[in-house]
């Protein structure tokens, strides 16, 4: 493995045509963690994965996935070995059994756990002789789990992992997740479901245009972040915050809104010199700052 | 596994044809018997059975043979790009192999399973005419077999090129269709309706029809071609080849 890194990127950038799908993305995964990949639709994220496993050729820039090169096709075949993939639409193949399905992807990895895959069978109550084609959505998305699953992998990639499920699949799916996180897999998860990411991830990548434009840590978040509402009895001076280097100032008639990374105190201290009321200090959302972030990139 | 998925994928394709090609051949047999017993053949004096059966059969116009190849063609269907179309590309992709060993898999299955189909109508023509009082030659079977395997293989890789060029569950087919109707025009001009110009069309070799190595008179095949069927199957490894190159360059 390269370092802390499972997966690094470098200017990667994919074209179709004249629209560019990722445009020089530089992307950093920790190990040992659970990363959440945000965009909108159309953001990148999926292509973006295509190009880490190999299925899509990089227009240009390079990247690695657990210290092998993705654009080499032996390298990449090699880390594909350590690597699990549920794709977004969970597709398997509809002609096999569920039986079938399993003793299929067991036969190209030396390291299946048949216990793993025992209890999971048992725990996700799949039915081993029914045909891949008449599982619901669900099902199938705890089949490919499963899959993903049984081998122990170094790094865990899903793509929109959540999409068309129910709250009850949901919910499995999140505690499925920390809990092959807590035994060392490196989950990276992409997803346009804020409040998904904000619950199990450590860290956030939010992709806008194919590009990265956060970079969080939910803990620093948590700690760092803070946004304060100052309200006046008369209108808000328009320099108020002109020279201080904040993420976020949004200014409605009376009142401002600031977001700060360090520097709360000063914030503060700033709005009561220019004679607010009112001063009070709140939590910032990851909602918050992926709405702002995509916003100030459009 | 990857043969046995190739397989799976195939099957109910296969079975099919299987059947079919069995039902039509039985249906030429007992079609002999009854037009001998009421004296219906629109021909005087009547055919023998070789020529009636060479000629519905392994001939051409209207024939089991072209009925053959346009099986072969919907065998041909398959690869990346049609899984792509399923939705399951992105799962065979993720798995530790090569793009290369899945194009070999299919192709591998897919020519042993035209093997099988060629040898179908010369089994069943074997098997029934004892039931009509009629006999057929075994080593003419068995070499008819022979042609329509080779041949029947590079009908099969040049679908499955265009399978691997044309995403689409209707795209793909109807392409090699078109293909195939080219290249049969093609081939129908008078220049290459002789030899050795006519052993570039891939029909002929597979009927005999004006070929050195078939005696029209007694519709028999003296010898097999083996140096063409050779080259013919070097196209079909040719054309597979294309396809997995083509499929190594593709973006999923």
């Amino acid at each position: 493995m390269s370092g802390d890194w499972s997966i690094e990127t470098h200017d990667l950038t994919k074209r179709f045509g004249r629209y560019e799908a990722v445009r020089a993305l530089n992307l950093k995964v920790p190990s040992h963690q659970i990363t959440g990949f945000l965009g909108n639709n159309g953001a990148g994220k999926s292509t973006t994965i295509k190009m880490l496993l190999g299925m899509t050729h990089p227009s240009s820039g390079s990247g690695t996935v657990l210290g092998r090169r993705i654009d080499d096709a032996r390298e990449n075949r090699e880390m594909r070995r350590r690597v699990a993939y549920v794709s977004e639409d969970k597709q398997l193949y509809a002609y096999l059994t569920v039986e079938e399905m399993v003793r299929f992807t067991r036969s190209f990895y030396e390291d299946w756990r048949t216990e793993t895959e025992q209890r999971l069978l048992r725990q996700y109550q799949l039915p081993l002789d029914r045909k891949v084609r008449s599982l619901s959505k669900g099902m199938r998305t705890k089949l490919a789990l499963l899959l993903a699953l049984a081998r122990r992998p170094e790094l865990l990639i899903l793509d929109e992992p959540s999409d068309a499920l129910d709250p009850a699949s949901i919910e499995e799916l999140l505690q499925a997740l920390v809990t092959a996180a807590g035994e060392g897999t490196t989950i990276f998860f992409s997803s346009h479901q804020i409040g998904e990411v904000e619950r199990i991830a450590d860290r956030v990548c939010i992709v806008n245009q194919g590009q990265v434009v956060g970079d969080l840590n939910l803990d620093q978040l948590r700690e760092n972040y803070r946004k304060i509402v100052a309200s006046f009895s008369r209108e808000v001076p328009s320099d108020l915050f002109s020279d201080m280097d904040l993420e976020q100032v949004q200014i409605h008639g009376r009142q401002a809104v600031a977001v700060t990374k360090h520097d709360s105190d000063n914030v503060m201290a700033r709005a009561w010199s220019a004679g607010a009321v009112s001063v009070d200090v709140e939590p910032v959302s990851l909602r918050e700052i992926f709405l702002e972030t995509t916003r100030r990139n459009d | 596994m990857l043969y046995l998925k190739s397989w799976h994928e195939s099957r109910i394709r296969f079975l099919l044809s299987l059947v079919f090609l069995c039902g039509i051949s039985s249906c030429v047999v007992f079609y002999f018997a009854y037009l001998h017993r009421y004296d219906r053949f629109r021909t005087h004096p009547s055919p023998d059975y070789a020529h009636y059966i060479w000629a519905v059969i392994f001939k051409g116009g209207n024939s089991v043979r072209e009925m053959f190849v346009l099986i072969v063609l919907f065998l041909g269907m398959g690869g990346l790009l049609r899984e792509r179309a399923h939705g399951t590309a992105a799962f065979s992709l993720a798995l530790p192999i090569s793009r290369w060993r899945f194009v070999v898999a299919r192709g591998l299955v897919g020519i042993l399973e035209v093997s099988a189909l060629s040898f179908v109508p010369a089994v069943t023509v074997l098997a029934l005419s004892p039931a009509i009082g009629q006999s057929f030659p075994p080593a003419q079977a068995t070499q008819f077999a022979i042609l329509w395997s080779a041949c029947g293989a590079a009908f099969f890789a040049g679908a499955f090129l265009c399978s691997a060029l044309v995403e689409g569950e209707y795209a793909s087919p109807v392409t090699a269709l078109s293909a195939l109707a080219l290249y049969s025009l093609t081939l129908s001009i008078s220049v290459f309706g002789k030899y050795p110009l006519n052993t570039l069309n891939i029909h002929s070799v597979m009927s005999g029809e004006g070929m050195p190595y078939f005696r029209p008179e007694t519709a028999q095949v003296i010898a097999l071609p083996w140096g063409t069927l050779i080259c013919i199957f070097g196209l079909a490894v040719g054309l597979l080849a294309l396809s997995a190159y083509v499929t190594q360059r593709q973006d999923f």
